[in-house]
């Protein structure tokens, strides 16, 4: 279900109206089976990969605890788990957009699904016997194992859903010089929709719960709705044990001030994606997509508007999933502060994708030792950090390079700034290593701010922009003739860009004016504090480009894929 | 009572207000804001942009403004009496006025007739200014599907009237959907196109069966416009026959008063129009309503052609995004009726964007490589060397 549709206004509306009228815990049953209804929508059978996460990492989070795991809970999780199996592999759900529904075809189990719910019981049988077993070993070794199979069964399943068919087709060649032929390795794989996130999501929840930073959970059905709260579920915010977890576990009271914010992030985040994002999505894939020559601006044009395609889509989504979650009384973390304002890629990865950044410095960039080891340690640290990152966007190898590229760049910088930091020039400049939003300028101050400042943005945004290139590249060759199209090389043809629309024109010109004033203001979202007229007009505006917008061509959402 | 209590009390002597009411006050006055600018917004726009009775006189933005005014409301603005002459698209691709010209003579020249829309036209403009002795007849319809151009043909032909040597007849791959449409109307709303033709079926014998629309020339439609009886006639068919007919989007309301109705009407209507296509393109047109019907027209019109000695040719013009979905379902069975024919995809990649201009067309350079190919087709008789 996309956030853009009619559909998704009337599931939200049906949910939101149940919510109000229920009990707390009422309240948490209602929103998991919404949960669930809003991914299946998409595809019923992976759900059961949810409901696999979910009670493996329960379980996990349980047992890393002293307390251990009650057999009540044992049995729930373990009935959770083969239940999920039975409801949603065993009909055949493609039955149901068949032209001429049958149930007889609906109650015909698959074959995939039958294997699925035999292994998913022996599962659970062995899980609970090895439970028994586990309960006798040390503390601290019992602990560090069921990390371990936390970490396995999760990126296990990440690792086999997104990137099996990547590798396979990768290691092709390789395979067939060695004389191996890897035909029946290629299986085809679907890519559930925001595998990545909820993988995440879920894993950082055992991990904290092992570097004892947050208590475990023995609530199952709280920790299932963890899993599959709706807002963030298929692209984000990667939300935290600590910051969730307790928010759904107590009774909500939902206050007017904040279900205002939850609208206005609602139509903030329709505006971008449905007027903006969709409105210059068929100018970039008229360059991106086309198989035939074109011309150096088409690039620099392309690149630019992909650029705020991708910002307002993702950025667009975070708004909407969290503007949704504020109408439930939950708050989510911020995704995106102001990220084209950045000076530099280390302020850059501060703005944008907060909760990916965060996660990886947490969980990959701290525990690889961080900065704590030396100069040589720390650029690798970095630059391995910035390629997974990169590899966690997708399965290609455009994704890997833009990760290398991001890599370089926090390296780049670090070394930059670094040999300035050790010969200040002056006092003035070593008064002036604090910029006005607290971060550290270490550098010389040769101009002004009014100057120096739109200066660094702008030749960081150019980089940025070129990083966008790599993002949206079809292909490695495309990434080669592109740039040497943008550095003046290679065959120019003509022109063949698609223009953008004009609720795409008009969208990017206020929404730039607005994020010029927050920047200025230094707050989200500063109009929020002008007088009643002049809120006013910004609403009207955006009400009025964002129903121009609808006649956009809707497309979903970039990080779906993801 | 001290001072100190009567310093705390207001001047007009009633409560202050809480921060919590104040606060939904504020909300409220923002919201009345909005409302208000949204209405002089919406108010100023119909007056900076009036739509005018000839959508060939509008500005891009007065279009842009008025693409989503309903079908009815266009079409009694368009077609109009008093506006009726300007409106030239409102007289375009009638068949019963358009497909009963015969085809002149000459003996120093070898005549075609060719069918279809744009595109067609295009091509056979190329195809005389690349062999000058070739001279050609054609008979075409705005964006007009297979079911227009074979009617177009099958009026000539029970109409006995001269036909060409050589019939040739292009089939556009994105006009497939409307082959389950009555009238243009239905599927161009934005910018209307109102020439009607048959839609058709396949009886279970196996013969094709039309359903004529309840108009059929530009006249008819002018005087159902004023005919309450007649235009109700109208819509009903088209309620019941065309694929594409919606209430919303055809019928005038008050949505027709205000730019942000049309707007809204407009996005309902392309999404509409959208989910439909999306449906029949699913499975590559392989649907009953289609695929066969289809293969019946073109073979149909390859036999009719031939019992007059003429020599029939079908062009398959794959435009941008439709991929080879036409050639998969049509290139199959005219191979098997032996039918000549060529698909545009063998020589202009339907995926290549520089092969289209902006408005969806082929560029001159496209166009050159599909008129050379079909000229080459031509020259395999050897009558035409």
């Amino acid at each position: 279900m996309l956030f853009n549709s009619p559909e998704f206004f009337v599931f939200l509306a049906i949910v939101y109206v149940t919510y109000r009228v229920l009990p707390f815990r009422w309240q948490n049953r209602m929103l998991l089976v919404a949960g669930y209804v809003f991914y299946g929508w998409w595809d019923v059978r992976f759900l059961f990969l949810i409901a696999f996460s979910t009670t493996v990492d329960f379980s996990i989070g349980a047992l890393l605890s002293e307390k251990g795991m009650a057999p009540p809970l044992r049995w729930t999780a373990s009935l959770f788990m083969v239940a999920a199996a039975l409801l949603f592999l065993c009909p055949n759900w493609s039955a149901l957009a068949a032209t001429s529904f049958s149930l007889g075809a609906f109650l015909t189990p698959p074959e995939l699904g039958i294997k699925v719910l035999v292994g998913t019981t022996i599962f659970v049988i062995v899980a609970n016997l090895l439970i028994e077993r586990l309960g006798r070993l040390p503390l601290e070794r019992r602990r560090k194992l069921l990390l371990l199979c936390s970490i396995g069964v999760n990126l296990g399943f990440l690792g086999f859903f997104k990137y099996f068919n990547f590798f396979v087709g990768s290691g092709d060649a390789a395979l067939r010089s060695l004389g191996f032929d890897p035909t029946g390795l290629h299986l085809d794989i679907i890519l559930p929709v925001g595998i990545s996130f909820y993988t995440f999501q879920s894993l950082s929840y055992t991990i904290d719960v092992y570097r004892r930073r947050t208590e475990p959970t023995f609530r199952f059905w709280d920790f299932a709705l963890f899993v599959a709260y709706f807002p963030p579920l298929v692209a984000g915010p990667i939300e935290r044990a600590w910051h969730l977890l307790p928010q759904l576990s107590r009774p909500r009271r939902i206050r007017f001030a904040q279900s205002m914010d939850g609208i206005v992030l609602i139509l903030l985040g329709l505006f971008k994606k449905v007027a903006i994002a969709d409105g210059v999505a068929p100018a970039v894939n008229s360059v991106f997509n086309s198989t035939g020559v074109v011309s150096q601006s088409d690039v620099y044009l392309a690149t630019l508007l992909f650029a705020i395609q991708i910002f307002c889509d993702f950025s667009g989504y975070s708004d909407i999933a969290r503007g949704v979650s504020k109408l439930f009384g939950v708050e989510l973390i911020l995704n995106f502060d102001l990220p084209y304002f950045s000076k530099n890629p280390s302020e850059f990865w501060r703005r944008w994708h907060i909760s990916l950044s965060s996660w990886l410095r947490d969980y990959l960039y701290i525990p690889l030792g961080g900065s704590r080891f030396g100069g040589a340690r720390t650029f690798l640290n970095l630059f391995l950090t910035m390629l997974l990152g990169g590899l966690w966007h997708g399965a290609a190898w455009n994704f890997v390079l833009w990760g290398a590229y991001q890599g370089a760049l926090l390296c780049g910088h670090r070394l930059l700034t670094r040999s300035s930091e050790t010969l200040p020039t002056s006092v003035e400049a070593v008064n002036a290593t604090t910029d006005r939003h607290g971060g550290a300028i270490r550098r010389a101050k040769f101009l002004p701010d009014s100057i120096s400042i739109p200066l660094r943005i702008a030749v960081f945004f150019v980089f940025c922009c070129y990083g966008w290139l790599l993002f949206r590249a079809d292909s490695l060759e495309q990434i080669s003739t592109f740039t040497n199209l943008l550095l003046g090389f290679g065959t120019r043809g003509t022109s063949v860009m698609a223009r953008p629309t004009l609720a795409a024109q008009l969208g990017i010109v206020v929404l730039a004016g607005l994020q010029i004033c927050d920047y200025r203001a230094g707050i989200l979202e500063s109009f929020r504090n002008w007088a009643p007229p002049l809120q006013g007009l910004v609403y009207a505006a955006l009400i009025f480009i964002l129903i121009m917008g609808t006649s956009n061509v809707p497309g979903q959402f970039i990080y779906f894929q993801f | 009572m001290s001072l100190d209590n009567l310093s705390i009390s207001n001047s007009s002597g009633r409560r202050p207000r809480s921060p919590r009411s104040q606060s939904r006050l504020r909300v409220g006055a923002i919201m009345l804001w909005t409302v208000a600018v949204l209405a002089v917004a919406d108010l100023a726009t119909g007056i900076v942009f009036p739509p005018l009775r000839d959508p060939l006189r509008m500005s891009s933005l007065q279009l842009y403004f008025d693409y989503g005014r309903s079908i009815e409301g266009k079409l009694r603005d368009e077609v109009g009496a008093a506006s009726a002459q300007d409106a030239v698209i409102i007289d375009a691709g009638w068949i019963a006025e358009n497909c009963n010209r015969a085809s002149p003579t000459s003996p120093d020249k070898h005549a075609f007739d060719i069918y279809g829309m744009s595109f067609s036209n295009r091509i056979g403009e190329r195809l005389v200014q690349l062999d000058p002795t070739l001279t050609e007849n054609r008979f075409a319809g705005p964006s007009a599907p297979v079911n227009h151009s074979y009617a177009c043909f099958l009026h000539r032909f029970d109409s006995k009237v001269n036909l060409a040597p050589i019939q040739i007849l292009g089939v556009l791959a994105s006009s497939i959907p409307r082959m389950l449409t009555l009238t243009g109307l239905t599927t161009s709303f934005e910018a209307i196109q109102p020439f009607t033709y048959p839609r058709y079926s396949l009886a279970a014998d196996g013969r094709l069966v039309a359903i004529n629309p309840s108009i059929s020339t530009a006249y008819e439609l002018r005087e159902t416009l004023t005919n309450p009886a007649k235009w109700h006639r109208f819509v009903n068919q088209l309620a019941m026959h065309d694929y594409f007919y919606d209430r919303f989007v055809f019928n005038a309301d008050l949505l027709d008063h205000s730019a942000l109705g049309r707007m809204v009407r407009r996005a309902w209507g392309q999404r509409v129009q959208r989910e439909r296509i999306a449906k029949l393109r699913r499975d590559d047109f392989a649907n009953p309503d289609i695929e066969p019907v289809l293969r019946a027209m073109l073979i149909d019109f390859a036999k009719k052609a031939r019992s007059v000695h003429a020599r029939p040719i079908v062009v398959l013009i794959e435009d941008r995004g439709f991929g080879r979905s036409l050639s998969t379902i049509g290139a199959p069975a005219l191979a098997a009726n032996h039918v000549e024919f060529i698909s545009t995809s063998d020589v202009v990649s339907p995926e290549a964007a520089d092969n289209f201009l902006a408005d969806g067309h082929f560029t001159a350079a496209a166009n050159d490589k599909v008129a050379r190919a079909v000229l080459s087709l031509l020259r395999r008789d050897p009558a035409m060397r």
